[in-house]
């Protein structure tokens, strides 16, 4: 993995392939140094992104590529993830009521909840065929190991 | 991840360690069902969970409802700083109690 040219991951439409992203994104970030604290909230948004995808994305049974692209600079990461799934912008998505009680809380939209407040920016794109969703993380200089 | 349970006073231990995906949260639920059908207070001892993803959370709030139908006890320990902020985006903080250690929560009454 060269650090300056990004990193380019293709998957299938699995859960299974977590673990594979997981993996490289882990390498991604001790490659770019970053601070172990962002390195789990990124983590933790390719999951929800990815799992959504799988799970809510496909009318068919069929194989899908999942493509996730990761780029560092010198104060932020970004990640984009395309897919080639029904069209569906997330961050349209009703906002998740956390202040509800937990006898009314639900599960759904939680994963999205989190992927707007652990990362800086969100950005949807409509493709011809599918969708792309970019997310940002900027680096601190305390959230960068030196 | 690994999830086991045990038994200290009147109250189910269950310990969730490692990380909890939305690969393996189904198996976490099922466990947790289980617990929250057979126990009315329960701990969970998170000093060795490393990551959990929402479909984990899922699971926890799974087992908290069934103890609460039946006004049980449910407490969380020695969570770490990173999944306690997991927990407060969520706003899960507000209805999990959590606590420092397994004696605080343990010693904190009925």
């Amino acid at each position: 993995m060269k650090k300056d040219e990004g990193v380019e991951l293709k998957l299938p439409n699995s859960l299974a392939a977590l673990t594979e992203l997981h993996a490289v994104a882990g390498e991604f970030c001790r490659q770019w140094a970053i601070h172990p604290d962002i390195a789990f909230k990124v983590d933790l948004v390719l999951d929800e992104l990815f799992t959504n995808i799988v799970r809510y994305g496909y009318d068919d049974n069929g194989f899908h590529e999942i493509v996730v692209r990761f780029k560092g600079r010198h104060d932020r990461i970004r990640i984009s993830i395309e897919d080639d799934a029904r069209h569906f912008n997330p961050l349209l998505a009703p906002e998740v009521d956390i202040d509800a009680p937990a006898s009314e809380r639900r599960i759904g939209g939680l994963g999205i909840h989190l992927v707007r407040n652990l990362m800086d920016q969100v950005r949807y794109q409509r493709r011809p065929v599918g969708n792309r969703l970019i997310v940002i993380k900027r680096l601190g200089k305390e959230e960068k190991q030196i | 991840m690994n999830v086991r349970e045990g038994k200290i006073d009147s109250f189910a231990l269950v310990e969730i360690s490692g990380r909890v995906t939305s690969e393996n949260s189904e198996t976490l639920k099922e466990f947790l069902q289980e617990t929250g059908k057979r126990e009315q207070k329960v701990l969970i001892d998170c000093s060795a969970l490393e990551y959990i993803s929402s479909t984990g959370l899922g699971a926890l709030l799974v087992l908290l409802k069934l103890i609460q139908n039946k006004n049980g006890i449910l407490r969380l320990f020695c969570v770490s700083p990173r999944i306690l902020e997991v927990f407060k985006i969520s706003g899960f903080d507000k209805f999990f109690p959590i606590f420092p250690s397994l004696e605080t929560a343990r010693g904190a009454g009925d």
